[in-house]
């Protein structure tokens, strides 16, 4: 499978870059959560704001980088009439703390929202402002910069701060190469592997997704501010789409417990006489994870990580590890991105499933530490683009990863986001390692992440959050 | 062999008495609360079993459909033994229902008898039923997962001790031989398969209705698609309140369920349904026996039956995961099958030649299939954690250690890789 062109088709110079490009080499991020106190002095801040925001036209190259996303109370704290907040998407109006989703999510147990630090419908959390920049210096520079405008303006408050940072070999905290398996947005202009080409509507609003059909997208049914800055519905409703070239973002910060993740992989892998057999509990980490920590994908390489940079990410399943004797069913990579081997399907018909519940990742990796800079927790700032939650990250975490049954798994969840369910009494999963002569499993799977908040946001594009400053 | 048959009953229920019984039903229990009144745990022929409300309505002719009772059961055996098993091992749980309910015994003229000629006077057909792991008692499916977890358990302890698949199999097999706890797992039980003398006659029946189908087909697309009118709302537009009734009873256990009313359309519509919902029967029982229903493997079974005389139809099932997700993934696989059976459907999403539009649509149809979705008062599994590939492995697995004659090397890995 070849790497195929992508022409350029979509209005990248109307969509957030953050979308579209992940911004790998600036290193140094911040989440800014924020909060307005007055609709017409954050609108006012807003319209200052939106200068540092960056498109998603990738022949630019910035080296400081600005976005922001509105949760729906942000929006009414703008002045968003309430007709127009109510045409979000439930999942936004309801927030990612709900009885129901907190079940599909597995936010129960260690993960309850009554314990997290922030979101799951926090009542002031209005939006996420999220900075990028090649080094923490400079990163500090313009975060003050950007700081001091909020300040500025008497109506926006920050209500926390959330560092974080992409290490140079592109490693996440428990060692692994990260955001190797992206899809490629139809119509960006980037070239990609043909199987990853995903339409436009999966991620962006305003665009046909997969079904072929635009995605819902919120429409302005009660007139306000000035209209002319937004585009019609593409579906003909006759009303003005405040959707177009946004999407929807997903944000939860995960922590990673990393030195209980690898002293499980060694407990289960010891050699006979007791000592830790470190190439063996590398193996198992990597067949629970679908990769190796270099990033090379287990079924090119099953027995060995060859190290270096990460290999092609141009593989299938489907004709060289159909039964997952290479990357087991149940690991972390297959099981969320199952590519041309969902179920027993052929393979047309399992990448046609597959790609109607991708995400595009741009995360981040955190550490706190204490006065003494010594780590205290770490993680990751797990934030997604989809066009439907429930569809793409719901339909992931909870039908794939915290799936116990999937294929021929029966007590299994995602070894590293899974959750079993709550009402099992207390049964601990297992992960099965497919393989000849018999299949082996790896029993009592503890819990290796913690979320530790969460919410749903709407980034919007450029044109409609200059909308947003005429409410 | 014995086959899941399937019992359905609609009751009327005495319009002042709709509210009190709707609080009795709601305390009637489910799979996690099993402190429900209703003693399902008794019936051990029960594979699935429910009693909803089919909410009172107002048909577009404005005719006024009074609410009833409508209770469902997948049973091994005959239906008539099962109601009177109900009579017989729920007496007290059937007269707090049917007490609420029109011509219902008097409370001194209760006993098995009445109960039972009530009961049996309720029955109603079951026009479209479909059984995801069809031909297994619920005794089977229990002992099939017991024997797995052994085996598998064996598997553990024996880890590292065999060279070869063969000699896998071979220890696997002795270990289930010696144990005298699985004998029974030896009994001869060949797998369903499709049966092609019936599809064959199918097609004999089919064939000479061709003209007849066309027909249909021409006057549904020019004539009543025409003048239908779609809910047109999408699932992110259905009403909070609504959706929250049906969400609090889900993603609890392993298996969902839902239950929808409809409204039948007129005309050639309901032509269709009928001949549809025989058609999709038909198939059911004689293609779809291997663990999926046009490609969908999540389904435990599925049941179609039309009601308040012919101007109503509901529709319930059981299934692994999600309502996006089975609905989704039915969408993804056979959204023709869906537009067939739910075209007929009042405010059902515009269907093009019957197969295309429809489900395609698919935030228009989850928003109409979650608007006509009721709440299953009481609802009942007799495995409610197990998936439904996971029960046809098992018994693929028994049937490959025992009733398969001699293995080759491929079938001997195929059989440990479901271990």
């Amino acid at each position: 499978m070849a790497v195929v062109s992508n022409p350029r088709s979509i209005e990248l110079y109307d969509i957030q870059g953050l979308v579209t490009r992940g911004y790998g080499k600036l290193l140094a991020r911040l989440y800014l959560m924020i909060e307005f106190t007055d609709a017409a002095k954050a609108r006012g801040w807003l319209k200052e704001f939106i200068p540092h925001v960056d498109d998603a036209d990738h022949t630019t190259t910035d080296k400081l980088t600005a976005h922001i996303s509105f949760t729906c109370k942000g929006l009414s704290g703008l002045g968003l009439s309430d007709e127009n907040v109510n045409n979000f998407p439930i999942p936004m109006r309801e927030s990612m703390n709900t009885p129901n989703r907190n079940r599909l999510l597995g936010d129960y147990g260690d993960n309850d929202p009554k314990e997290w630090l922030w979101g799951g419908n926090q009542s002031n959390l209005h939006a996420c402002v999220i900075l990028h920049a090649l080094d923490k210096p400079s990163l500090d520079k313009y975060a003050a910069e950007i700081k001091k405008m909020m300040t500025d303006s008497g109506a926006v408050n920050i209500i926390r701060e959330m560092p974080g940072f992409a290490r140079a070999d592109g490693k996440e905290p428990f060692g692994f190469h990260d955001g190797i398996s992206q899809p490629t947005i139809k119509g960006s202009g980037r070239p990609g592997p043909e199987n990853d080409i995903v339409a436009t509507g999966e991620f962006l609003l305003g665009y046909k997704n997969q079904y072929e059909l635009y995605p819902f997208s919120p429409l302005i049914t009660d007139p306000q501010g000035d209209l002319n800055w937004l585009p019609a519905d593409a579906n003909d409703s006759g009303h003005k789409d405040l959707g177009r070239n946004g999407s929807f973002m997903v944000f939860r910060q995960i922590e990673q417990y990393v030195d209980k993740f690898h002293t499980f992989m060694e407990e289960k892998t010891k050699n006979p006489d007791g000592t830790v057999n470190q190439e063996a509990a590398d193996k198992l980490a990597a067949k629970c994870v679908g990769r190796w920590k270099s990033g090379a994908s287990l079924v090119n390489y099953p027995d060995k990580d060859p190290g270096g940079l990460p290999d092609n990410d141009d593989f299938g399943y489907a004709d060289h590890d159909r039964f997952g004797h290479r990357c087991p069913y149940g690991s972390h990579m297959r099981r969320n991105n199952p590519r041309d081997s969902f179920r027993w399907y052929d393979k047309e018909q399992s990448l046609k499933v597959s790609k109607r519940h991708r995400i595009m990742r741009r995360g981040s990796s955190y550490e706190d530490l204490d006065t003494e800079g010594k780590m205290t927790e770490t993680g990751l700032h797990f934030v997604c683009f989809n066009a439907d939650f429930e569809m793409q990250f719901e339909f992931i975490q909870h039908a794939w990863a915290n799936n116990r049954q999937l294929r021929h798994l029966t007590n299994d969840i995602d070894v590293i986001i899974g959750v079993p369910p709550q009402e099992n009494d207390g049964q601990k999963s297992q992960f099965t390692i497919q393989g000849e002569p018999a299949n082996e499993f790896v029993n009592d799977i503890e819990q290796f992440v913690r979320i530790r908040g969460g919410e749903y946001f709407f980034m919007p594009g450029l044109a409609a959050l200059k909308y947003l400053t005429t409410l | 062999m014995t086959k899941q048959r399937a019992v359905s009953l609609q009751i009327p229920v005495i319009p002042e008495q709709l509210s009190a019984l709707t609080e009795l039903l709601q305390g009637g229990g489910n799979p996690w609360d099993k402190n429900g009144f209703f003693p399902f745990d008794l019936f051990t022929e029960v594979h699935f079993g429910r009693w909803i409300i089919a909410p009172a309505g107002t048909l577009q002719n404005g005719k006024h459909i009074p609410a009833s009772i409508v209770y469902a059961a997948n049973v091994d055996g005959a239906e008539k033994a099962h109601v009177e098993r109900l009579a017989t091992l729920a007496p007290d749980a059937i007269d707090k229902i049917g007490s609420h309910c029109v011509g219902y015994p008097a409370e001194g003229n209760r006993n098995l008898a009445t109960r039972i000629k009530f009961l049996m006077s309720c029955k109603i057909g079951t026009p479209g039923f479909y059984v995801g792991a069809p031909e297994r008692t619920v005794q089977q499916i229990k002992g099939e997962a017991e024997l797995h977890t052994a085996i598998r358990e064996f598997t553990i302890k024996n880890k590292g001790k065999w060279k070869t698949s063969r000699e896998a199999y071979d220890a696997v097999r002795e270990f289930v031989v010696n144990d005298p706890k699985w004998e029974w797992a030896h009994a001869k039980f060949k797998l369903p398969k499709v049966n092609w003398p019936m599809m064959i006659l199918f097609g004999l029946i089919v064939l000479p209705l061709l003209p007849f189908i066309i027909i249909m087909v021409l006057v549904i697309h020019f004539g009543d698609e025409k003048h239908s009118k779609p809910l047109g709302i999408n699932v992110n537009q259905v009403p909070l309140k609504h959706l929250e009734k049906m969400r609090i009873q889900e993603d609890i256990i392993y298996q969902n369920q839902i239950s929808q009313v409809f409204e039948v359309k007129r005309g050639m519509r309901k032509v269709s349904l009928h001949f549809f919902l025989w058609a999709t029967s038909w198939l059911a029982r004689n293609v779809y026996v291997r663990g999926e229903l046009m490609g969908t493997p999540t389904i435990h079974f599925a049941r179609w039956l039309i009601i308040d005389n012919g101007t109503r139809y509901v529709f319930f099932s059981n299934f692994d995961q999600s309502f996006d997700m089975y609905l989704g993934d039915f969408v993804d696989n056979s959204g023709w099958g869906l537009n067939l059976v739910y075209g007929p459907s009042v405010g059902y999403p515009t269907t093009k030649w019957l197969v295309k539009g429809g489900a395609y649509k698919i935030g228009e149809f989850l928003g109409w299939g979650r608007t006509m979705q009721v709440q299953s008062q009481i609802w009942y599994c007799a495995y409610p954690w197990d998936g439904l590939q996971q029960i046809v492995d098992r018994t693929k697995l028994r049937t490959e250690l025992f009733n398969s004659g001699k293995l080759n090397d491929y079938e001997i890995k195929k059989a440990l890789s479901r271990i």
